[in-house]
């Protein structure tokens, strides 16, 4: 069992590095687009901003999975 | 010094404490909810959609606000009630909260005050956010910390009826203003009495909380001068603590949160805007649901005393991810007119021609009434103006059979919130040490319910846009996958990361 928290671990960092990485390129697509508007403004600003720091969350806790603390 | 009480003052000084928190807590998510089922009528008022910087403003009021903010209140206020006590510090919200609601009654409409009406509601919902942010973790602390721990998970379950209670009461306090007043005046000025209700409500709450002592836990750490100097160092600058609180949000609230607010926000704003079903009857779905759901928060709780609390909250979320499209497609169904018989010979379509203002010109509507043999009505109606493009607004009216099926449909959904949520308040009550518990148990339960929970409808709402873009044939089922993705996630980390047999205590 703690072999698996561990590996998990490692797939908890690298989801949160991935939506890092995803969520403000999925954003920047999707305002470019000439059919965005207001809403689509403030639905993204409201993502990005508020789930960044989230994402960060989720990467140490891979981290901490991965040093074994939940052991 | 702290003396023993006997068994039955002690058993009548709990009901005392849970009252007292519980009523309060309930004011505050009525209030708090007001906004949100208003959110079209307030739109109106103060936020017109020919002033773009409005639109902006109305759209963030009532997309994201009132939510987002609720960790900065845990944060501020949990801070507060590790250094002063839980007691001043949820008086102290419930006084923000009372006095916010209040005052967005009272604020004059944009035709009177311009921008600076649509400036001081986005301005009071923050306050509303900020101050929820900082009532649950303290309710809950306070009424935990008054328990045994054989009972915890029964005694703090009646903070966890509030929530759904508030919305309940909310439910029925704008459809009783509605129906009593006429919805004309309702939507002229009607929409105010609510908002200024709460004002009595909160004076009542406060009276009673006035009465109570501080939290004996907290009293006692306090003598012994073991108070934090810094809880919020202390609850997110050291690793012990860090981990369990992303333990937390990971594991359990985050997961809460989308399968709270499926089950009943979601679930109405699917009922109301895919299914098209008329806005009374769509509520009394959902008032019907909760009501009878409710006492399962308790039952839950209870159970969460005997067998665990991990165990629960995680079978909530797994019903939640494996039945959530069959649910939706079959609400879906009860509203989808292609799979019912009409009566034809009873249709009828009225059409007539309406001035909106003297000077200009004439507006076209048509309606057409349709009658199906399950008793359901639809009506459409069709506004042609020579200078904007066709209104179409479309209203079913489900008949008995339907109407009774989409209630069971959202009951289930509600039995499911009433898993992960009945336990979760005992369950991260008995993660953290007194000294920092308010600080480090409030942010990851706004985050998970709040931030993760509350968008919500929003993020599955944009889901089934983009499906709908693409031409999906189930489009209406695609927002699903968000709470679907989300509670997965934290049924992995659950049950790997949870052990189901530790923190039965809030010694420290």
């Amino acid at each position: 069992m703690n072999a698996i928290k561990k590996t998990l671990g490692l797939v908890w960092m690298l989801l949160g590095l991935a939506l890092m990485v995803g969520l403000p390129y999925q954003a920047a697509t999707r305002l470019t687009s000439p059919t965005a508007n207001t809403e689509d403004f403030v639905f993204w600003l409201v993502i990005v901003v508020i789930f960044l720091p989230i994402t960060a969350g989720l990467i140490l806790f891979g981290r901490y999975a991965w040093l074994g603390e939940y052991e | 010094m702290l003396t023993k009480p006997s068994v039955s003052s002690e058993s009548r000084g709990v009901w005392r404490v849970i009252t007292a928190s519980s009523v309060g807590t309930l004011i505050e998510w009525y209030d708090f909810y007001i906004f949100g089922s208003l959110a079209t009528i307030l739109s109106a008022q103060f936020f017109p959609k020919d002033n773009p910087t409005a639109g902006f403003l109305s759209t963030l009021a009532t997309f994201a606000a009132g939510f987002i903010v609720r960790p900065f209140g845990a944060l501020v206020f949990g801070r507060l009630g590790d250094l002063v006590g839980r007691k001043y510090t949820f008086l102290l919200t419930l006084v923000l909260m009372g006095g916010s609601t209040f005052l967005i009654g009272c604020v004059p409409g944009y035709e009177q005050i311009g921008m600076l009406a649509p400036g001081l509601v986005l301005f009071l919902r923050l306050v509303q956010g900020l101050a929820l942010g900082g009532e649950y973790g303290g309710a809950a602390t306070y009424v935990a910390e008054h328990s045994p721990d054989n009972r915890r998970g029964y005694y703090t379950s009646f903070i966890q009826t509030t929530a759904t209670l508030g919305l309940f009461v909310s439910l029925g306090v704008i459809l009783a203003t509605r129906q009593l007043m006429g919805v004309e005046t309702f939507n002229a000025w009607g929409w105010r009495v609510p908002f200024l209700l709460s004002a009595l409500l909160v004076a009542i709450s406060i009276y009673i909380r006035l009465r109570m002592s501080e939290s004996p836990l907290f009293q006692k750490i306090k003598e012994e001068g073991k108070i934090s100097t810094n809880p919020l160092k202390e609850s997110f600058g050291r690793k012990a603590n860090l981990k369990m609180v992303l333990l937390a949000l990971f594991g359990a609230t985050a997961g809460q949160g989308v399968i709270w607010y499926t089950g009943q926000f979601y679930a109405l704003s699917f009922i109301q805007k895919t299914c098209n079903v008329e806005f009374v009857q769509s509520n009394y779905i959902i008032a019907i649901a909760l009501m009878v759901a409710t006492p399962f928060f308790v039952i839950f709780g209870g159970l969460s005393d005997r067998i665990g609390r991990r165990n629960i909250m995680l079978a909530g979320m797994l019903l939640g991810v494996v039945t959530y499209r069959p649910i939706y497609r079959s609400m879906f169904e009860q509203a989808d007119l292609s799979l019912k018989t009409e009566e034809t010979y009873r249709r009828s379509i009225e059409r007539k021609l309406v001035k909106t203002d003297k000077a200009g010109p004439f507006k076209a509507t048509t309606t057409t009434i349709q009658y199906f043999e399950d008793g359901t009505v639809f009506r459409e109606t069709r506004s042609e103006d020579s200078q904007l493009p066709t209104d179409i607004k479309r209203e079913v009216t489900l008949g008995t059979n339907p109407f009774w099926k989409m209630v069971m449909l959202v009951l289930v959904q509600v039995l499911y919130v009433t898993m992960v949520y009945g336990p979760i308040a005992a369950f991260l009550v008995e993660l953290f040490p007194t000294r920092i518990r308010y600080t480090s148990m409030s942010l990851p339960y706004h985050i998970g319910n709040g931030v993760f929970g509350g968008l919500t409808p929003f993020i599955a709402t944009s889901l089934v846009e983009t499906a709908k873009k693409t031409g999906a044939p189930d489009a209406y089922l695609q927002g699903l996958w968000y709470p679907i993705g989300i509670a997965v996630l934290c049924l992995i980390i659950g049950i790997l990361y949870i052990d189901k047999r530790q923190y039965k205590t809030v010694e420290d």
